[in-house]
């Protein structure tokens, strides 16, 4: 095998503790980050060398983060509904930019409403960044299905975003400006 | 809209804050030790581990013997608060923020806390819940404290035997009115917290306006209490179930409702409490004395 497991916790810690923050929150992420990485200790030896470590780890990072699909959208939609993104508001921080809120908050209604299988697609290639084989091998799918439901997710999000962007845009300035 | 989705998607991503030294040591002291058989390393976040359905009934069978024998502990226990916190350093940005802290509860002498009793008693999703003695009286205050930009802000919720519900934050401490409050304060007195009369210390956090109003139940439970639920008042449906760990509940989702009310479970899912109505964003201006809520949910 080429790399070490503290190969892999270099290169991986930080952009898998990302990607999970996103998706559940800080907090979440600490802890699942955590376990994502105690697994991949304890199944070490059973890792193809052949086989790219990074999908095999966002793998049992999805399995992870499938239990908490809940908590996910509910974060989402109160997103949402307030244009406060919860993650960053936990954080300590916001994005103050008036059209990147109502822009964000329409894409967390948008994301919401996908399936849970869907999404899981759609953000390991949009925030995990990884490619379509990679995902099938994350999640143990056919290529053709994860073709398949990345697209679906896409033109979902696009449907959306060209139907409610307008609506939600307003709605937000009109808070904004109540303040 | 014509910009392209995963381009959107991606600028959602960035801005993440990054994970600091400590938590990555952290996590891979976790991964490479104790993360085989050890409890979760920050304990904040419940993380499934079933590892076979055999491994899930035979716990679950200990969890049930155990149980039987917690309950009889667990009923007369909302005297007791087991969780004593640990002690925490009290640096300058600490002391900074509490020297220009007020306390607008009738009676209580409120001077600078101690250094040396800062502890904290829980710390889960960015929030944590502090209390420390003062000086003059030797009173225990609560506090919440939450990080904003690399500072520590620090909500003051009033200092035994007022805490809690009439004691306002800081910044807020024009709407107090002290006259008012005296009625409160004589019901604080004779119900001291935790007491089978009060088993729930809220410390709730909100804000935002009109229907963007939110709400983050925070708080401390005696022993006794192993949930707390939050129920629309309007129709009684629940809308959140926090867990009371190490008599600690802390859900720092906001949440969206006109007005709701908080009900303490024990372990056997009983209601053995509820709230005053609260009213987001001013959780945190309640009147213990009005305790109305809706009939129809099955409450006194």
């Amino acid at each position: 095998m080429g790399y070490s497991f503290d190969d892999v916790f270099a290169a991986e810690f930080e952009p898998l503790h990302g990607y999970i923050s996103r998706r559940l929150g800080v907090s979440a992420a600490d802890d699942l980050t955590a376990e994502t990485f105690a697994i991949a200790y304890r199944r070490w030896g059973d890792l193809d060398p052949s086989r790219p470590v990074k999908p095999w780890l966002y793998g049992i990072a999805s399995n992870l983060i499938q239990h908490q699909w809940r908590k996910e959208r509910r974060m989402l939609r109160a997103y949402a509904r307030t244009g406060v993104d919860p993650v960053l508001a936990e954080a300590g921080s916001s994005d103050d930019r008036l059209d990147a809120r109502a822009q964000r908050a329409i894409l967390a209604a948008a994301l919401a409403q996908l399936r849970w299988e869907e999404r899981e697609v759609l953000l390991l290639h949009a925030w995990a960044e990884l490619s379509d084989a990679e995902i099938a091998e994350s999640l143990s799918l056919p290529l053709g299905t994860v073709k398949s439901r990345l697209s679906r997710a896409r033109e979902h999000l696009r449907n959306c975003l060209g139907r409610i962007g307008q609506v939600e845009a307003e709605r937000l300035r009109t808070v904004e400006e109540g303040r | 809209m014509t910009t392209d989705e995963l381009q959107l998607l991606r600028e959602f991503r960035a801005g993440i804050p990054v994970p600091d030294d400590l938590t990555r040591r952290t996590v891979y002291a976790y991964a490479t030790g104790a993360g085989s058989s050890g409890s979760q390393p920050f304990g904040r976040f419940r993380v499934p581990r079933w590892r076979s359905r055999r491994g899930g009934l035979v716990l679950a069978i200990a969890v049930l013997a155990l149980a039987g024998t917690a309950v009889s502990v667990a009923s007369h226990s909302l005297f007791g608060l087991s969780n004593h916190g640990t002690r925490v350093h009290a640096g300058p940005a600490v002391r900074g923020v509490l020297n220009g802290h007020v306390f607008v509860q009738a009676g209580v002498p409120y001077n600078a806390q101690r250094p040396d009793s800062w502890k904290r008693l829980a710390r889960r999703q960015g929030i944590g819940i502090y209390t420390a003695r003062t000086i003059k009286g030797n009173h225990l205050c609560y506090y919440v404290g939450r990080r904003y930009r690399e500072k520590l802000y620090l909500d003051g919720y009033g200092c035994a035997p007022f805490a809690g519900e009439l004691a306002l934050p800081a910044r807020f401490w024009t709407l107090s009115g002290q006259k008012a409050g005296r009625k409160e304060n004589a019901w604080f007195r004779s119900h001291p917290f935790p007491s089978p009369t009060r088993p729930v210390l809220i410390l709730s956090l909100g804000g935002g306006q009109g229907e963007y109003t939110y709400l983050q139940p925070v708080g401390l439970a005696a022993d006794g209490v192993r949930s707390i639920q939050m129920l629309a008042l309007l129709d009684c449906h629940p809308v959140v179930t926090v867990p009371v760990i190490d008599n600690a509940f802390i859900d720092a989702n906001p949440l969206h409702v006109a007005e709701s009310f908080l009900v303490a479970r024990n372990a056997n899912g009983k209601v053995i409490w509820h709230s005053a109505p609260l009213d987001p964003p001013n959780a945190y201006v309640r009147t213990p004395l009005d305790r109305k809520v809706p009939r129809e949910c099955g409450f006194k």
